[in-house]
């Protein structure tokens, strides 16, 4: 299989297919990206398609010092940014219909899985921004390295997983105050 | 390792970002500690359903593929070689105008470089068996050629224009050295004239001198005044040699530093701060993108202690995907230099290290990446560091690698409080896991504590046309929350 720089390279000499091939490798990983950003199926479509063509047009000013796939996302967080701002919020995080699916799993099991997925999605609209990216990074398909994240957030490494990891922190604690406020309503 | 250790590294553990020894050492507690396992299983589960809820393989995406190749110009990087050559213009268009503003450059000031050059011809064409002229000797030929100089009349009132119409005279002055500038300042103190002859002694003093600070003069005289100021504020409290150096250099030629640290303060100060890596009471250790410097910051012997130039080691840039990295020792007397990269088809380059008292560089080894943490000893003997899948202990004393770590080895630990988060004009002071406090200053730079008190912090001095050498060393007590600048080289 061919690596990343070489498609571009190829496209850059004029071989279109392997624009094609680049958008196969990597474009439901940046749907996922941008729906987990902008939280709506249509407009992650949309800003996907948008990416692409950007990509596509400013292919030649690619650094191919850098890995390809830092610069595609870093392209695809600016475009989500711009999507936010032109709605003028940063999206409130609810479980869509369409991700609330469990396939297989017995009742019980979903029915905790669901009230997983809910407390996990409040938890995300605690963090600011900078934090849930890096959660966002982290769990894309490619699962991307700290230095990668670093790179696309023009962070340091060690300040992307410091903040990282306190995430983490800040989930036990979080879940603490959640379950509690849970069990307090049952009472009622 | 015990529980503390454990959760403290227990995050790194699950990223699997963690150095083989301490993951040994990790597996060995949660192995003898139930209520650390479960503290772990608690966390990967966390994890996991973090992973789960964020996972969108259930969900139906459309493609827009059809729709890019759609809407992108197919002929956007055709074949066509005025397309291509566009294309390579556009891309290297950074490369280009660097091209054009040297050539432009070059035609402007190619006329000025070439009578430098000259003048240095002549100043280096003395005899190897030179022998400086006394004070007195030196004063009558500095009066004989610049009575010759000012008597040749010009019509133009640029003290230029008289040096070269006398150029021989002129380059006969600067050959003399410091005893001629000595003479010409003692002039200057001894009256208070300020026409064409004190014009071309400022001139002259400039030259010998290597002041090529910027100064604001319209005469002989306000160069002389600026002069005279600038001295008498170096060698104060701020910089107490007056040219930056610490007095004792211990080992090390203090006029190869001296000469390094005047070649620093001419450079660009390039893209970013000083990088500042080690702080103590005593020591400071920070780097820019072609110099690490050392500090000494002890009342008797406070200055510049070392400058070591990593530009010809094999170690990587500043920036870029191959950046050198460092990790000094926690006494301070050593420093590690490697690299990391950001590429995976980039090599990996070679690791030194820099034995700061004996002024000292080794290699150690080759193709390691420093992007992984670097242990030392507590005692500052030993240090242990990953190679791809191989754990290496190394003996500092004794130069050569060990099979395994010395038993009543302790690896340093951190030293609280420290500085947990910053930015270049704030830092944030945290003295466990709970209690930190916020420190923001008037000075942009980076910060390190000093003692348990004090923040030290190496600074930009601010101001326009700032020199790699304009830095300030800058004090913060957290008590009395102020900030006092304590070395300016």
């Amino acid at each position: 299989m061919k690596d990343d720089k070489e498609l571009v390279k190829e496209v850059l000499s004029g071989r279109i297919a392997a624009f094609e091939e680049i958008m196969r490798r990597y474009e439901m990983s940046i749907v996922h990206f941008c729906f987990d950003m902008v939280r709506n199926k249509e407009s992650a479509e949309d800003i996907t398609q948008e990416v692409f063509v950007t990509v596509y047009n400013k292919l030649f000013t690619f650094n191919s010092d850098y890995k390809f796939s830092t610069w595609l996302y870093q392209i695809a967080k600016n475009r989500c940014i711009d999507h936010m701002r032109r709605n003028r919020k940063f999206q409130h995080l609810e479980l869509m219909e369409a991700e609330d699916m469990t396939s297989g799993a017995r009742p019980d099991q979903e029915v905790e899985f669901k009230e997983t997925k809910r407390a996990v999605m409040e938890f995300l609209n605690t963090l600011n921004k900078t934090d849930r990216l890096i959660l966002f990074f982290r769990y894309t398909r490619e699962s991307l390295t700290f230095s990668d994240i670093a790179q696309i957030m023009k962070m340091s490494e060690s300040n992307v997983k410091k903040r990282y990891y306190r995430t983490y922190e800040k989930y036990e604690d979080f879940l603490e105050a959640y379950k509690g406020g849970i069990s307090a309503l049952c009472k009622e | 390792m015990d529980c503390r250790d454990f959760k403290a590294n227990l995050m790194e553990y699950i990223e699997e970002d963690i150095n083989i020894s301490l993951n040994s050492h990790m597996e060995e507690h949660m192995n003898s500690c139930p209520a650390c396992r479960e503290f772990y299983n608690l966390r990967v589960k966390y994890r996991k359903d973090m992973e789960a809820a964020l996972d969108k393989s259930n969900m139906d995406f459309q493609s827009r593929s059809t729709a890019v190749m759609g809407v992108i110009d197919r002929n956007r990087y055709g074949q066509g070689a005025l397309k291509r050559m566009s294309y390579y213009l556009l891309r290297n268009r950074g490369l280009y105008s660097t091209l054009a503003v040297v050539v432009v450059l070059a035609v402007l000031m190619g006329p000025v470089v070439m009578e430098r050059y000259k003048n240095w011809r002549t100043a280096s064409n003395r005899p190897s068996t030179y022998v400086e002229p006394k004070k007195e000797d030196a004063a009558a030929i500095v009066e004989e050629n610049l009575r010759k100089i000012t008597g040749e009349l010009s019509a133009s009132s640029n003290p230029y224009d008289y040096i070269k119409l006398n150029q021989d005279n002129y380059d006969r002055i600067i050959s003399l050295g410091k005893p001629a500038a000595d003479y010409m300042l003692e002039q200057f103190a001894s009256t208070d004239s300020n026409g064409l002859k004190e014009s071309i002694m400022a001139i002259a003093c400039r030259e010998i001198l290597h002041d090529n600070t910027y100064v604001l003069e319209s005469s002989g005289r306000d160069w002389y005044n600026s002069y005279v100021s600038r001295q008498k504020s170096s060698g104060s409290e701020l910089n107490p040699s007056g040219d930056g150096i610490c007095l004792n250099t211990k080992g090390v030629k203090r006029e190869s530093l001296v000469q390094m640290f005047m070649e620093i303060k001419e450079m660009s100060p390039g893209v970013g701060y000083w990088r500042l890596i080690y702080s103590s009471s005593s020591r400071m250790v920070f780097y820019n993108y072609r110099h690490l410097i050392v500090y000494d910051n002890t009342p008797e012997n406070k200055g510049i202690f070392r400058i070591l130039d990593f530009e010809p080691l094999n170690v990587g840039y500043y920036q870029g995907s191959s950046v050198v990295r460092f990790n000094v020792s926690p006494d301070g007397s050593k420093c590690i230099i490697g690299n990391t990269t950001a590429e995976k088809d980039e090599k990996l380059k070679d690791m030194y290290l820099y034995d700061i008292e004996n002024n000292a560089v080794n290699k150690i080894d080759a193709e390691v990446n420093m992007n992984s943490d670097v242990k030392w000893s507590a005692d500052s003997e030993y240090f242990i560091y990953s190679k791809a899948s191989d754990t290496r202990i190394y003996d500092t004393k004794n130069m050569r690698f060990m099979s395994s770590m010395p038993s009543d080895e302790q690896f340093a630990e951190r030293k609280y409080p420290y500085i947990s988060e910053q930015s270049v004009s704030s830092c944030t002071v945290a003295f466990d896991s709970k209690r930190s406090v916020e420190v923001k200053t008037k000075y942009n730079g980076e910060w390190g504590m000093k003692d348990s008190g004090t923040i030290i912090g190496v600074a930009i001095v601010p101001g326009e046309n700032v020199k790699l050498g304009d830095f300030q060393i800058v004090e913060y007590d957290i008590n009395n929350k102020s900030a006092k600048v304590v070395f300016k080289p």
